[in-house]
């Protein structure tokens, strides 16, 4: 045996951790090498050096202080404990919750992308916003000869009128602003705007109502079938 | 310490001890600081060397053990996994140490912090020796103390946990977590380096 190897063995000769054969080995180099043994003199003392200091004592009101310490934490533990319960209790939901928040996320991604972006959702051009307040609007004005029954004379004038249209788009009343006022001219007229006149009543909410419009009508005896207005 | 002090109840009883510490149990809290303080405050002090850091790395080591008592599982036993904590105590004391001693001026009007080099105040524990003895022992004391202090940190924790401590290989394995290979290696090292420094000692 080297003193490298029973260098190496006096260690665990120290700590009893040699048995059997390697002990007599270790026995047997040790009586030949008086460095070896000389090593092992001084590991022992060593370790008795180590074990004579012994374990030095705890300053008085250590533990005092370790339990006031403990028990601050204790105090404080009821919230960490209260905290970790509703995680524990809320970890198994952690993953639909989430899917559910990402799901929302993605469908409002592409409704905002769709309402920016000027993409038709096939609403017709005639349709309003809810909540807005819209006037009446002409759909047809007809000079039907039962209208007219051939027996009035045309209004020649433009004339401006404000009716006021009911909730079936029909012209309820009007007052003439502007143009002639005569008998004629007013039978004319109601024949005209009562019977002849449809129109797209006045909306509040989506709903029809009673709505106002003022129109300047301008009649062309010659054709008979043509009407503007203005307004 | 008498055993009728302590709660016989949990003496000789560890997982008894276990039970009472995971339920939250004074009396097991109080058995535990009182088998447990005196090792504990000892490994810190030779770790740390001094007497301040040691009772604070020992009462940080008991608040983890207060604290982290519920997730004991005794995969290893009660000794080994406390004095795990205390190590892991005294390295984080001994890192915290450091860096706060590196950035504090000294002033002249301020005293220096206790230690083992400079203390304030030394208490004479009554242990019936005479002066000459006990100015021997403490002469020793301080002398391995300094060699401790000379060692890395890594090879001091393994030659208190065999030497002072009375922990097996397998014991310091797992409170170092290192392997047993690893702690032969060290301890020969550590061992080595005392013999060489504490010759006028043990020769």
């Amino acid at each position: 045996m080297t003193c490298n190897v029973a260098l190496n063995l006096i260690q665990s000769y120290l700590d009893d951790g040699l048995f059997g054969r390697e002990i007599i080995d270790l026995d047997r180099h040790l009586s030949d090498c008086a460095g070896c043994r000389r090593a092992l003199d001084e590991f022992r003392a060593l370790q008795q050096v180590m074990r004579r200091i012994g374990r030095q004592t705890p300053p008085p009101g250590l533990e005092l202080k370790i339990r006031v310490a403990a028990s601050i934490h204790g105090a404080r533990a009821p919230l960490k404990q209260l905290v970790q319960k509703v995680g524990e209790l809320a970890s198994p939901l952690a993953v639909p919750a989430f899917s559910g928040i990402l799901l929302t996320g993605l469908t409002f991604v592409v409704l905002l992308s769709s309402i920016f972006s000027g993409a038709s959702l096939g609403a017709d051009d005639r349709d309003s916003a809810l909540g807005l307040f819209t006037e009446p609007r002409a759909r047809s004005l007809t000079m039907m000869p039962v209208v007219f029954g051939g027996d009035l004379p045309f209004v020649t004038q433009p004339v401006t009128v404000k009716t006021l249209v009911g909730e079936d788009g029909r012209v309820i009343d009007y007052t003439v602003l502007r143009g002639p006022r005569d008998a004629q001219s007013l039978e004319f007229l109601d024949r005209f705007l009562y019977f002849g006149v449809n129109m797209d009543p006045a909306t509040f909410l989506g709903r029809p109502t009673v709505g106002t419009v003022v129109m300047t009508l301008s009649f062309y005896p010659t054709t008979q079938d043509r009407i503007d207005i203005l307004g | 310490m008498l055993n009728c002090e302590i709660g016989l109840d949990f003496l000789d009883n560890e997982p008894a001890l276990v039970d009472g510490l995971q339920v939250g149990s004074q009396d097991a809290f109080e058995t535990l600081v009182r088998l447990y303080q005196a090792p504990i405050y000892n490994l810190a002090y030779r770790i740390l060397g001094d007497p301040a850091e040691a009772s604070e790395a020992t009462q940080e080591a008991f608040v983890r053990i207060y604290k982290a008592i519920g997730r004991f599982r005794g995969e290893c036993g009660l000794k080994t996994w406390i004095y795990k904590i205390a190590v892991s105590a005294c390295l984080n004391r001994r890192r915290w140490w450091k860096r706060w001693r590196d950035h504090v001026p000294l002033s002249l009007d301020n005293p220096l912090p206790s230690s083992h080099e400079s203390p304030r105040f030394l208490e004479v524990p009554d242990r019936g020796e005479n002066p000459e003895a006990f100015c021997a022992r403490r002469e020793t004391e301080q002398a391995v103390q300094r060699a401790l202090d000379a060692l890395a940190v890594d090879f001091r924790a393994v030659i208190v946990l065999r030497d002072i401590e009375g922990l097996t290989y397998e014991e310091i394995g797992e409170t170092l977590g290192i392997s047993m290979g690893t702690v032969k290696s060290r301890l020969w090292r550590a061992r080595s380096r005392l013999r060489k420094r504490l010759r006028a000692l043990i020769e």
